[in-house]
C-alpha cells in the first residue's frame, strides 16, 4: 500500500461517518449528541476517526455530518432521549426507513433498467444513481441518449405525494391550491399533475411548470383515489370543454389515417375506397377540434354535424378570400 | 473510471457492502466495475476504512470483517461479515425512484410484456409500492411503433436502412436510404437523425412517418459524435418569418423555437421563427386565426400564407358540397 501509513483525510472522514450511521442504527431509542460522540469514538490524532474532544467542536463536526447524511438521503430522525431530562433531544435511524425493500433482480432484468437509465435522462434527478442500490451497474449502458426529459425542482416532491397519496399544497395561477394528487405524466414535452382539486371539488389537470414555489406535502395516506381515476388519459383537449358533446365525423386521406388513428387514440368507423378513413370524434370543445383538424390542412375534411362543418369553413374564409 | 466526491465515497460504500454481503463474496475487480469504484480506492477504503468500522467499544468482535485483501495489494477476493446494520442498500430517493421508474416506462413496448424491462419494473414498483400503469405516465411517443425497435438495432449495428418515407410538407412519399445515426424522442415523437443518400446531407425523419423499412447488408461509418440532435433545431439556410402574435398566443414561444422576441405595448410580441418545413408554418397559423398576424417572410414562404393554405382546404370544402 505503497509509503507511510497515514490515511488520507478523506479515508478518516468516511470511517467516521460509517460509524456513526451504525451507532445511529444500532440501537432501539434515541441516542443524545454525548451518546453518539461515544460511540462513535474520540480523534486521537490526524490518522484517528472520531470527535474533537473538545465539546463545542465536536458539536460543529457531529452537525456537519448530520447534514451530510441528509444530503445522500440518509433518514435520520429525532426525538426525546428517555430517562433524561424533558428537552434532551437525540437521534436515531430505523432500519426499516434506512433499507431498500427485498427486490431479487434477474441479471437481465438489472441490465434492461441500467440500459433504460442511461438511454432516457431525466433532468435534475438520476435513475441511474438508483441502479447503484439495486445491485450495481449490470450490462452495458446505450452509448447515446435517446431521449432528455425536462426537469423540474418539484417534480421529486410530486412523485412522492402521488406514490404515497400525501395532499400536496402548491401556488398555481396566483391561488394556492390542495390537490389529491392521483398521476403524474409527462406528454408533448411537459409534466402535468393530475388529481383532486380539494377547494374546487373536482378533477384538475396541473402543469408542473407553472407551478409557483415550493410543493407542501401532507401526511402520508393523507386521502383515498376513487375507482376509476387511474392512469393518464393522452392530452386531447377537444374531450374537455363546458359544451355539450357532440360526435363529429372526421374524413382523413389514406396517407394520414394511421396517423390520425393514433392521435385520436381510436379505430375508424369506416375505411372508404382509395384508403381514406372516417372517425366518430366525441366533441366537447369545438375550438380545440378545429385546431385539431388543422394539423392535417388540406388532408382532412369535417363530414358533420353541419355546425361544426359550418364553422370550419367560416373560420377559413376568415382568412381572405 | 473517475474519482469519487465525499458524498459519492460514502455512498457508494453504503451500496456495495449490501451487495458483497449478499454475495457470500465478490472479486474485487468485480465489485469495481459494478459500483464504478475505482479499484486501488476500492482496495485501500476496504482494508484501512471499513475494517476499523464498527460498534462501540470496538473491539475485535464488534468490528466489520473483511476478508480477503491485505494491505500489500495481496487478494483478488473479498468477503464482508458482522456488519448487520449495513446488510440493507439505503432506500431511492424520490427523484432517484422517478428517474429509474419513468426511464423504463418510457421504453416499455407493450410488444414485449414479459421482456427483461418489463419484469424489472415491475419488481421495483412492487418494492416501491409504486402502481407503474396508474402514477406515472410518461409518452417519449408511441414506442410500440413497428420501426423503433429496428431503427435503434440498426443505429447500434451501424447498418444502412432503405425506407418508405412519407414527407408531410409535400405530401407525398419517396424511397431513401439513410444511415440512422440516433433514434430520439422530442415532444412525445419518435425522429431517427442521419444521413439520406437522396438528400446528401443529414436529415431528421419522424418514425412515424415511415411506412415500410428494410435493414441493409451495407454498414456506414458513423460520424463524430455530434450531440444530441433536435427535431426542432433550426438549420441557417430554413427561412425566417416575424410573426405578431397577441398575448393569448403566447403558448407558441414554448413550443416553438423562436429566435428575435421584441416585445411591444400590451402583451403584444413580435417573434422571429425559422421555418423548416412550410407546413408546420401553415398549420400554426390556421390554428392561430386572428391571434398571430404574418409581418414579414423570407422566400418560399409568401406573407398571405395562411389564406392560401386556408383556400387549399376550402377548395376541399367546396368539392364535396357541390357533390354531395
Amino acid at each position: 500500500m505503497g509509503a507511510g501509513n497515514r490515511r488520507k483525510p478523506e479515508q478518516v472522514r468516511l470511517e467516521r461517518l460509517l460509524r456513526l450511521i451504525a451507532a445511529l442504527i444500532d440501537t432501539s431509542r434515541f441516542l443524545s449528541i454525548e451518546e453518539l460522540h461515544k460511540r462513535v469514538g474520540i480523534a486521537r490524532g490526524e490518522d484517528s476517526a472520531g470527535y474533537p474532544e473538545n465539546s463545542s467542536a465536536a458539536k460543529r463536526a457531529f452537525h456537519r455530518d448530520m447534514n451530510q447524511l441528509s444530503d445522500v438521503g440518509i433518514p435520520v430522525i429525532s426525538g426525546q432521549v428517555p430517562g433524561q431530562e424533558r428537552g434532551t433531544w437525540g437521534y436515531r435511524i430505523r432500519k426499516q426507513e434506512y433499507s431498500l425493500p427485498e427486490m431479487d433482480f434477474e441479471a437481465d432484468e438489472l441490465a434492461a433498467l441500467h440500459r433504460a437509465a442511461t438511454a432516457v435522462r431525466f433532468d435534475g434527478v438520476s435513475g441511474s444513481e438508483a441502479l447503484w442500490k439495486l445491485g450495481g451497474r449490470v450490462g452495458e449502458g446505450t452509448d447515446a441518449e435517446l431521449a432528455s426529459v425536462p426537469g423540474h425542482p418539484a417534480l421529486a416532491d410530486l412523485f412522492r405525494a402521488v406514490t404515497e397519496q400525501r395532499v400536496a399544497q402548491f401556488a398555481y395561477g396566483g391561488q394556492p391550491r390542495s390537490v389529491q394528487p392521483w398521476t403524474l405524466a409527462f406528454d408533448l414535452g411537459h409534466w402535468y399533475v393530475v388529481g383532486h382539486d380539494q377547494d374546487r371539488d373536482d378533477k384538475r389537470t396541473f402543469r408542473v411548470d407553472r407551478i409557483d414555489g415550493d410543493v407542501a406535502l401532507g401526511r402520508p395516506g393523507g386521502f383515498e383515489q376513487p375507482e376509476g381515476t387511474a392512469g393518464w388519459v393522452p392530452l386531447q383537449p377537444w374531450k374537455f370543454g363546458t359544451d355539450p358533446a357532440v360526435t363529429a365525423r372526421l374524413r382523413v386521406d389514406a396517407g394520414q389515417a394511421d396517423w390520425a388513428a393514433r392521435r385520436l387514440g381510436l379505430e375508424p368507423v369506416e375505411k372508404e375506397s382509395g384508403g381514406s378513413a372516417v372517425f366518430e370524434v366525441p366533441v366537447r370543445s369545438p375550438d380545440a377540434f378545429r385546431s385539431l383538424v388543422l394539423e392535417f390542412l388540406e388532408h382532412a375534411e369535417i363530414l358533420g354535424p353541419p355546425e361544426l362543418r359550418d364553422d370550419m369553413v367560416a373560420w377559413l374564409e376568415g382568412f381572405g378570400r | 473510471m473517475s474519482r469519487l466526491s465525499a458524498g459519492d465515497r460514502l455512498t457508494r460504500m453504503l451500496e456495495l457492502v449490501p451487495w458483497v454481503m449478499s454475495q457470500g463474496g465478490a472479486e474485487l475487480s468485480e465489485v469495481a466495475h459494478r459500483f464504478d469504484y475505482p479499484e486501488q480506492e476500492l482496495r485501500e477504503d476496504l482494508v484501512r476504512v471499513l475494517f476499523v468500522v464498527g460498534l462501540y467499544p470496538f473491539t475485535p468482535d464488534e468490528l466489520i470483517f473483511v476478508m480477503g485483501l491485505d494491505e500489500d495489494d495481496n487478494g483478488g477476493w473479498v468477503a464482508i461479515s458482522n456488519a448487520d446494520y449495513f446488510s440493507r442498500p439505503l432506500r431511492l430517493t424520490p427523484g432517484q425512484a422517478l428517474g429509474l421508474i419513468g426511464a423504463g416506462k418510457a421504453l416499455l413496448s407493450d410488444a414485449d410484456p414479459d421482456g427483461p424491462l418489463s419484469r424489472g419494473l415491475a419488481k421495483l414498483a412492487a418494492g416501491l409500492g409504486v402502481s407503474v400503469g396508474e402514477d406515472l405516465a410518461v409518452s417519449l411517443g408511441d414506442s410500440s411503433d413497428e420501426w423503433v425497435e429496428p431503427l435503434l438495432a440498426a443505429a447500434a449495428d451501424r447498418r444502412r436502412v432503405k425506407i418508405r418515407y412519407f414527407s408531410f410538407g409535400r405530401g407525398q412519399e419517396s424511397d431513401r436510404v439513410i444511415h440512422p445515426y440516433r433514434v430520439f424522442s422530442e415532444m412525445s415523437n419518435w425522429y431517427v437523425q442521419g444521413h439520406c443518400q437522396q438528400a446528401g446531407g443529414v436529415r431528421i425523419f419522424r418514425i412515424d412517418r415511415i411506412r415500410s423499412l428494410e435493414v441493409l447488408e451495407a454498414v456506414f461509418t458513423p460520424p463524430v459524435e455530434t450531440g444530441m440532435p433536435s427535431a426542432f433545431q433550426p438549420r441557417q439556410a430554413d427561412p425566417r418569418v416575424v410573426l405578431r402574435l397577441t398575448p393569448t398566443a403566447s403558448w407558441v414561444m414554448e413550443r416553438y423555437p423562436t429566435e428575435d422576441l421584441v416585445y411591444l405595448d400590451n402583451g403584444v410580441v413580435e417573434a422571429t421563427l425559422p421555418v423548416s418545413e412550410i407546413g408546420r408554418l401553415e398549420r400554426l397559423l390556421l390554428q392561430l386565426g386572428p391571434q398571430a398576424e404574418l409581418r414579414h417572410a423570407d422566400p418560399p414562404v409568401a406573407v398571405d400564407q395562411a389564406r392560401l393554405a386556408a383556400q387549399r382546404i376550402l377548395a376541399r370544402y367546396e368539392k364535396t358540397a357541390a357533390t354531395s
